[in-house]
């Protein structure tokens, strides 16, 4: 009886039609021609691409440059007062050193036009050498006070620089 | 029936290159294609769907063939391609259109009073639904011994399983249709 029988003995495959063997020939053809052989798509982790590592290194560039903008607009006006002597000195002495030798080339240079004029002064009472020269000079003795101009001349000519080279606009202050 | 060469032959033939991975994958579209194609009518019930899903499944098969790595048995992994394909086809074609179904999948034997009330129509549905509940063997087992008609000495060359396992494959299979498709008509 029908309860000893499953259900799907009841059920009959419907009759379909044939499939030719052409179909699926002409199928193959057509992907064959129009899909030629192709290597499988590979995955590439994303730690091993170049453009990973590129843009991670640009991406730390700018976060680093930023932040340091940041931290120096942040201190536009420095505490000076902060400061101990010591360290200004040190920063002066090793940030300096570039206009530090310039800054002797023209004193030597100007000393010694000074001292030309100053000579020139005394034997003509009309002296045409300015007088703003002759305070430069002698400001000048203040700061490098006990310094001997041919230990200048050596340290430059050392330093390979010519005070000759110096231009007039870089002489006059 | 038509004597198809072994898997492993068709391989290594496609391994080859060239001209003879052309005629490879000619041998796994005649040797496998007449499964596919029905594997994927009877969920569209419609040539047009069937023949478009098909041959993306032999696109997929083509430029994939190279990877395949044996895990499975080759009718497995295309199986497997073109349920995925079908099933993604149609999700699409829902949102879409709709379309003419041509046929049901099954003719109705008189006697059995449960079944005598509904159509064919209705039963193929149902049968179709049973069959996606199924475990993936159990599916694969029932489809090529029901509707293909497959021995179980070619199903178990087919798939690489053991005769014994195919029929208690198949009994399980049969036992939670007839249990689904009673269910849904006692709702």
């Amino acid at each position: 009886m029908e309860e000893n029988k499953n259900i799907v003995e009841f059920l009959k495959p419907r009759e379909r039609e044939v499939i030719e063997d052409s179909y699926f020939e002409n199928m193959v053809s057509v992907i064959v021609a129009g899909n030629p052989k192709k290597e499988p798509a590979k995955i590439i982790p994303l730690y091993q691409r170049k453009s990973f590592w590129i843009s991670s290194a640009a991406a730390v560039a700018i976060l680093f440059v930023a932040i340091r903008f940041m931290n120096q607009s942040g201190s536009i006006n420095p505490d000076f007062d902060s400061l101990s002597h010591s360290e200004l000195t040190a920063y002066i002495d090793h940030n300096i050193e570039d206009f530090d030798q310039e800054l002797l080339a023209q004193y030597v240079h100007v000393e010694t036009n000074a001292v030309q004029a100053k000579v020139e002064s005394d034997q003509h009472l009309n002296s045409s050498v300015p007088n703003n020269e002759l305070e430069k000079s002698v400001s000048r003795d203040d700061l490098f006070e006990g310094i001997d101009q041919k230990d200048i001349l050596e340290y430059l000519n050392h330093q390979e620089m010519n005070v000759d080279d110096l231009e007039e606009t870089d002489v006059l202050f | 029936m038509t004597q198809h060469p072994d898997d492993n032959e068709i391989l290594q033939l496609f391994h080859q290159g060239a001209s003879f991975a052309e005629r490879a994958f000619n041998l796994i579209a005649k040797k496998y294609g007449k499964q596919l194609y029905w594997q994927i009518r009877r969920i569209t019930k419609n040539h047009e769907q069937t023949n478009d899903i098909l041959q993306n499944v032999f696109v997929k098969v083509w430029l994939n063939l190279s990877g395949f790595n044996a895990t499975s048995s080759l009718y497995t992994w295309m199986y497997r391609i073109a349920r995925n394909e079908t099933m993604t086809f149609l999700e699409k074609e829902k949102r879409n259109s709709s379309v003419d179904v041509d046929d049901s999948v099954v003719e109705i034997i008189a006697g059995h009073a449960a079944l005598d009330t509904h159509t064919a129509d209705e039963i193929s549905e149902l049968l179709m639904k049973a069959i996606d509940q199924l475990p993936e063997k159990q599916a694969q087992v029932f489809q090529l011994k029901y509707f293909e008609d497959l021995k179980y000495s070619e199903i178990s060359q087919q798939l690489g399983t053991s005769e014994g396992a195919l029929k208690a494959s198949y009994f399980h299979a049969v036992q939670k249709i007839q249990e689904f498709i009673i269910n849904a008509l006692n709702h």
